[in-house]
C-alpha cells in the first residue's frame, strides 16, 4: 500500500462519471491518473453466471461486499459503494434529459436555468452513448430532439412489449423505445444481449458497466487504481487556493495515513459523497468547507417523484422473456397546451413495461380457500387470460435551497467521521403543486386505460426524490452555485466536480447518461490544461 | 447422481427410476456430488446442519400438495429441483441491498430445512394417531386434508414468498415449483422458457405453443 500517490490527475471515486473521466483523459492526454475508491474492486465478470443464478435461485447479492459496513448517508442514498459504484447494478437505462430541463426559468417562470443548454450538452451525449453504447430509437423530433443517431439500432421489441405499445397508442399519445446501454450487437469488445433479462447482474457484459472501463485502462496501465482507499479531507496549499493534497487512509492500516498529490483533483464521488467530503474538509480559511464560499455545498439536492400504478389489460402476454425492457414517451415533458393544460407547471415522462403483477400463482383464491394440487393450477390458468403492465411517471420537482445534504456530528463511521443526511424538500412552487401534479398522471394513466381496455390494480405516489443528484450545483454566479458550467470548483482552480452533483435539476428522465455526458465535458475542459 | 448436478434434467420413469431417486436424495442432504465454488459451501455448511428430511416422507407430501396433473414424473422432478435448491442453499447469506435506501445491508435466513423437517415428522405423528397410519399410506385426499388443517393452523397467506422464507414445508415447496421457469411455461401453455438467455430475435415473437407430451410431463 503506497503512503503516497502522486498523479497529474487524482480522481476521487470510481463509479460511471470517474470512468468517463478517466477514459477521456487517458486518450486525450499523456497524463498520469490515479483513481481513488474507498470500496473494494469486484472485477468478478467471469463468474457472473454462477453469481446470477445465485441470485435468481436464492436472492442472493451478486456483488458480495460492495458495500462499506456503517458508511451509510441516511435517506436516499444507496449503499453501493465499490470499483463502478452503483452502475454496477444499474438496469442499464439511457434517455436523455429534455431541452426543456434546462431552461425552466426561461420557459416556466419555475427554478432556474442551468447555465448550458442541451445544445451544449448534445455532443457529449453523443460521446457518452458511443463509450457506453447505447441502443435506441428515434422518437418523435419535437420530443426527442437528437443531433445523431443512436450507436446501435434498437434491440428487438418484445412480443409483449409490442402489443403494450398498441394498447396504449389507442390513447393518442406517442410512445416509443426507452434507449439503454444494452448492445444490440458487439460493441467495444462487450458482447451483443442475450436478453437474460438480469440486467442488474447481466452475465455477458452486454450491459454496460464501469468495471469494463477501468479494467481497460488499468491493462493498457493507463491509470493506477487504488481501492478500499477512503479520502477524508481535501487539504488547499498553504499560499493558495488551489488544492495540494488529499488525506486518505487505506481501509486495510486505518492508522498509516495516506497523502494524494496531483496537479488536478477531480471529484467523482457521486452526489452524496463528494459534498459529504468537501464538507468534511472544512478548516482553516475555509470555515464551511472546500468549495463552500457560497454557502451551496450540499444544498439544492435535487431529484424527481414517480407515480406508479399496475394495470390489468385485456390480452394475453407472456411475461418472463425481457421484462426490463420498456416504453417510453417523453410527450408531457414539451412546453405545449396538451402537456400543461391549466397553465401549472408539470412535466413528466411515462413508462411501460410488462409485468406478472395479479397475474402470479397464489396459495389462496379471492374468497380465502386454500388451493393445493391441481387448484392452484388451475386459478393460475385462468388469471393470465389477460395480462397485467406496469405504468409509472416521473415529473420533476424543483428543489428548494433547503433540500440538502448536512453532517450529523453524532453518526460516526468506523473511523470517526461524521456521517451524512439527506432532506428532501420541495421549492415551494412544487410543493404546492404536489398534488395537483399526481392527480393529473393519475388522470393520463386512466385516459390510456379508457383508451386501450383495462383496469388499475394498484397504484402508489413516491415519498422521496429518484435519480437525486445536486448537492454542488453549477452555476455562472459564484455566490450561488459551486461549480461552473464546465464543473470546475469556482473556488479553486485545481478542482473539478463530475457528473451528478453538478446538476441543477433533475427534469424526468432516468440520470446516468446525463451524468456520463456532464463528466466528459469537464473532463474535455481538463484536458486542455493538461 | 447426475441429476443433482441439473434440476433441469427430467427423471426416469418406473419403480426402479423412483426407488434410485429416493435412495440418491436421501444422500443429498450428506452429499453433493463434485460441488464447486458457493455450491460446495452451502453443502458443506448443509452439512453442518445435519439436514435430515425424510425423503420418501417428502414424497407422499408433494404428491398431495403438487398439482396431479404433473404426474409421477413431474412430482419425482419438482422434489428433484427442491432437494438441489435446499442443498445449495446459503444460511444468512448477504443479500442485495436496495436501491435509494441507506438501511445497513441485511442478510437472509437460516436454513428452513430444519424447520421442515419437524413439520413433515408432525404431520406424519399426526396422520398415525389420526388415522392408523402415516401419511404416505394415506389416500392423497386424505393427505391433503391434513396438509390444509396443518396450513390452516400456520396462518399462511395467499401470497408465495421466496422459498427460504416459507413458514411451512407446503408454502417452500410450491414456492419453489411455482417460481420454475416450466411450471410458468405449463400454465401459459407456451414455451416461454423465463429467465433463460436466448438470441435477441427470439423474444420479439410470440411463445411457442407447449407440444402435448411437454405438457403433460
Amino acid at each position: 500500500m503506497p503512503k503516497v500517490i502522486e498523479a497529474d490527475v487524482a480522481i476521487i471515486g470510481g463509479g460511471v462519471s470517474s470512468a468517463m473521466v478517466a477514459e477521456r483523459v487517458a486518450e486525450d492526454t499523456e497524463a498520469s491518473i490515479a483513481v481513488i475508491e474507498a470500496g473494494n474492486r469486484i472485477f468478478d465478470f467471469e463468474n457472473r453466471f454462477n453469481t446470477r443464478r445465485r441470485f435468481l435461485d436464492y436472492g442472493e447479492n451478486p456483488y458480495q461486499g460492495d458495500h462499506i459496513p456503517g458508511h451509510s448517508c441516511k435517506n436516499a442514498q444507496s449503499r453501493a459503494m465499490s470499483v463502478g459504484g452503483l452502475a454496477m447494478h444499474w438496469g442499464g437505462t439511457t434517455p436523455r434529459y429534455s431541452p426543456e430541463d434546462f431552461r425552466l426559468r426561461s420557459l416556466f417562470g419555475v427554478g432556474t436555468d442551468w447555465p448550458i443548454s442541451y445544445d451544449d450538452l448534445q455532443p457529449f451525449y453523443q460521446e457518452a452513448e458511443e463509450r457506453i453504447g447505447v441502443a435506441g430509437e428515434q422518437g418523435p423530433p419535437e420530443y426527442d430532439p437528437r443531433s445523431g443517431g443512436y450507436p446501435m439500432e434498437p434491440l428487438p421489441t418484445s412480443y409483449n412489449l409490442g402489443l403494450a405499445k398498441e394498447w396504449a397508442e389507442k390513447s393518442g399519445i406517442p410512445y416509443w423505445r426507452n434507449p439503454v446501454s444494452k448492445n444490440s450487437r458487439p460493441w467495444r469488445g462487450r458482447r451483443e444481449c442475450i436478453r437474460c433479462d438480469t440486467c442488474s447482474i447481466c452475465p455477458t457484459g452486454a450491459k454496460y458497466s464501469p468495471d469494463f472501463t477501468f479494467r481497460s485502462l488499468l491493462e493498457a496501465g493507463r491509470i493506477t487504481l487504488h481501492d478500499r482507499t477512503m479520502v477524508r479531507r481535501l487539504v488547499p496549499t498553504a499560499d493558495s487556493d488551489a488544492i495540494g493534497t488529499a488525506d486518505a487512509f487505506h481501509r486495510d492500516d486505518p492508522d498509516d495515513p495516506v497523502t494524494i498529490r496531483a496537479r488536478h483533483f477531480v471529484l467523482a464521488a457521486g452526489y452524496a459523497w463528494s459534498s459529504h467530503l468537501l464538507l468534511m474538509s472544512a478548516g482553516g480559511r475555509f470555515p464551511d468547507g472546500i468549495a463552500n464560499r457560497s454557502g451551496t455545498v450540499g444544498r439544492f439536492i435535487t431529484g424527481h417523484r414517480w407515480v406508479n400504478a399496475f394495470v390489468s389489460v385485456p390480452m394475453r402476454l407472456y411475461p418472463g422473456v425481457y421484462g426490463s425492457d420498456s416504453l417510453l414517451s417523453k410527450r408531457f415533458q414539451h412546453k405545449d397546451d396538451e402537456a400543461q393544460p391549466d397553465g401549472k407547471y408539470i412535466r413528466h415522462d411515462l413508462r411501460i413495461w410488462e409485468s406478472d403483477v395479479g397475474k402470479r400463482a397464489r396459495l389462496r383464491d379471492d374468497n380465502g380457500n386454500l388451493l393445493l394440487g391441481d387448484a392452484a393450477l388451475n386459478d393460475w390458468r385462468r388469471r393470465i387470460e389477460t395480462g397485467s403492465l406496469r405504468m409509472r411517471g416521473y415529473y420533476d420537482v424543483i428543489p428548494a435551497r433547503e433540500s440538502a445534504l448536512t453532517l450529523e456530528p453524532n453518526r460516526k463511521n468506523a473511523w470517526g467521521d461524521p456521517l451524512p443526511r439527506i432532506d428532501f424538500v420541495d421549492d415551494p412552487v412544487s410543493a404546492e403543486l404536489r398534488g395537483y401534479t399526481e392527480a393529473k398522471i393519475e388522470e393520463r394513466f386512466r385516459r390510456i386505460l379508457t383508451a386501450g381496455g383495462g383496469a388499475m390494480l394498484n397504484i402508489s405516489f413516491a415519498s422521496d426524490y429518484d435519480h437525486p443528484g445536486g448537492g454542488c450545483r453549477m452555476g455562472d454566479d459564484p455566490d450561488d452555485s459551486v461549480v461552473d458550467a464546465w464543473g470546475r470548483a469556482h473556488d479553486h482552480e485545481n478542482l473539478w466536480i463530475a457528473g451528478a452533483p453538478t446538476i441543477v435539476g433533475s427534469g424526468c428522465n432516468n440520470g446516468t447518461l446525463t451524468f456520463a455526458a456532464l463528466s466528459l465535458r469537464t473532463a474535455s475542459r481538463l484536458t486542455g490544461e493538461l | 447422481m447426475d441429476f443433482l448436478m441439473s434440476a433441469d434434467t427430467p427423471g426416469g420413469t418406473g419403480p426402479s427410476s423412483r426407488r434410485k431417486f429416493l435412495k440418491t436424495s436421501g444422500a443429498v442432504v450428506a452429499a453433493v456430488a463434485a460441488p464447486t465454488g458457493a455450491v460446495a459451501k452451502a453443502a458443506q455448511e448443509s452439512r453442518s446442519l445435519n439436514l435430515s428430511l425424510d425423503l420418501p416422507l417428502l414424497h407422499a407430501f408433494a404428491e398431495a400438495v403438487l398439482p396431479e396433473e404433473i404426474g409421477a414424473d413431474g412430482v419425482r422432478d419438482a422434489l428433484r429441483d427442491f432437494v438441489t435448491w435446499m442443498n445449495g442453499f446459503e444460511p444468512v447469506a448477504e443479500l442485495p441491498h436496495p436501491y435509494l435506501s441507506s438501511v445497513e445491508v441485511q442478510y437472509g435466513p437460516p436454513h428452513p430445512a430444519p424447520r421442515w423437517a419437524s413439520q413433515l415428522q408432525a404431520l406424519d405423528l399426526l396422520a398415525t394417531k389420526r388415522h392408523g397410519s402415516g401419511l404416505a399410506s394415506l389416500p392423497v385426499d386424505k393427505r391433503r386434508e391434513l396438509i390444509a388443517a396443518d396450513l390452516e393452523r400456520h396462518d399462511v397467506d395467499g401470497d408465495l414468498p421466496r422459498p427460504a422464507y416459507a413458514g411451512h414445508v407446503a408454502v417452500g415447496l410450491l414456492a419453489r415449483f411455482y417460481s420454475r421457469p416450466r411450471t410458468a411455461d405449463l400454465a401459459y401453455g407456451a414455451r416461454i422458457n423465463a429467465r433463460a438467455c436466448r438470441d435477441l430475435a427470439s423474444g420479439a415473437t410470440m411463445p411457442e405453443p407447449l407440444a402435448t407430451t411437454e405438457a403433460q410431463n
